[in-house]
């Protein structure tokens, strides 16, 4: 009996302080006498945890009055962060939500290599792989009437003009710079900043 | 007329059961068969709604049957309008949970 009111004592926590008392009262009553007609005390006991979530559910559900605007207003409000706080944790959510960083994200794609789903480094952009790339390339039919390619870069924003190409800042810079040219087979490259 | 509260099988029988007489907690249990974390709930539930209201037995009465007070609930005037539109919905609960012999008059 002892563990068991020590059970019901660890529960009645849970109960609203102002109904706590009653609750305790009648629950101890109600198990000296289930302890004397059945052996299923312990059963009984479990019951009490949902009766006491139950009380403290209710109590929250009308202590919170919804009538003053102050309170109705301050309720929205957490409403929307919590919302906007799950959508900004989930990626198709925070995609939808949030503005991109890239200009007209839709119409951009990715070259990357294929590393399988989940594996995109730009999570927000669509993702090309290397083989539909070169498959785009060499098709006769262009799907497309024309193409600019980016590359992330870690240098500064720097811009090579077919005619007059600029000096990028670092030999590391204009390194990147070629390759990307060279891979994607065209005499312009823009590269972003990183 | 105020429209009668539609209850839910479980509360309707956890009703029936009171106005059959079933008065604590235990006892409703007993007669319906339902677990403990299902009856207090519902009972907590049905006197917030004012279809019962419950009440301390008196500690005199406690003491001569030698052991603490029980609460007891009874159906309130607004639980027997919901009791009456409840077993038209469900008509087997009144054959389910008859009056307690005591209660008969």
């Amino acid at each position: 009996m002892r563990m068991q009111l020590a059970l019901l004592k660890v529960v009645s926590l849970l109960v609203p302080s102002a109904d706590r008392a009653e609750w305790m009262a009648e629950w101890k009553t109600e198990l000296r006498h289930v302890r004397l007609v059945s052996k299923k005390s312990w059963a009984f006991c479990r019951g009490a945890l949902a009766d006491a979530f139950w009380l403290r559910v209710w109590a929250r559900r009308f202590s919170f009055d919804l009538a003053s605007p102050a309170r109705c207003l301050l309720w929205l409000g957490l409403l929307a962060t919590t919302a906007w706080t799950i959508a900004a944790n989930l990626p198709v959510a925070r995609n939808l939500v949030l503005p991109s960083l890239w200009a007209d994200a839709r119409g951009l794609a990715a070259v990357a290599p294929d590393m399988g789903p989940g594996s995109n480094p730009l999570p927000r952009i669509q993702q090309v792989t290397f083989g539909e790339f070169r498959r785009w390339k060499n098709h006769r039919q262009t799907p497309f009437e024309s193409l600019v390619f980016y590359q992330i870069t870690g240098g500064p924003v720097l811009r090579t003009e077919p005619s007059s190409a600029q000096p990028v800042a670092s030999e590391k810079g204009r390194r990147r710079v070629r390759e990307a040219a060279g891979f994607f087979g065209q005499s312009e490259c823009v590269a972003s900043g990183e | 007329m105020a429209a009668e509260a539609k209850l839910s099988h479980t509360a309707a029988m956890i009703l029936q059961a009171i106005g059959a007489g079933y008065g604590y907690g235990f006892s409703i249990m007993e007669i319906t068969g339902l677990p403990s974390g299902t009856v207090y709930p519902a009972l907590r539930r049905l006197e917030r709604e004012a279809l019962i209201r419950s009440q301390w037995e008196r500690q005199k009465k406690a003491d001569a049957a030698q052991r603490p007070p029980r609460k007891y609930y009874k159906v309130t005037a607004a639980g027997k309008a919901t009791l009456e539109a409840s077993r038209k919905r469900y008509p087997l609960i009144a054959r389910l949970i008859p009056e307690k012999e005591s209660e008969r008059v």
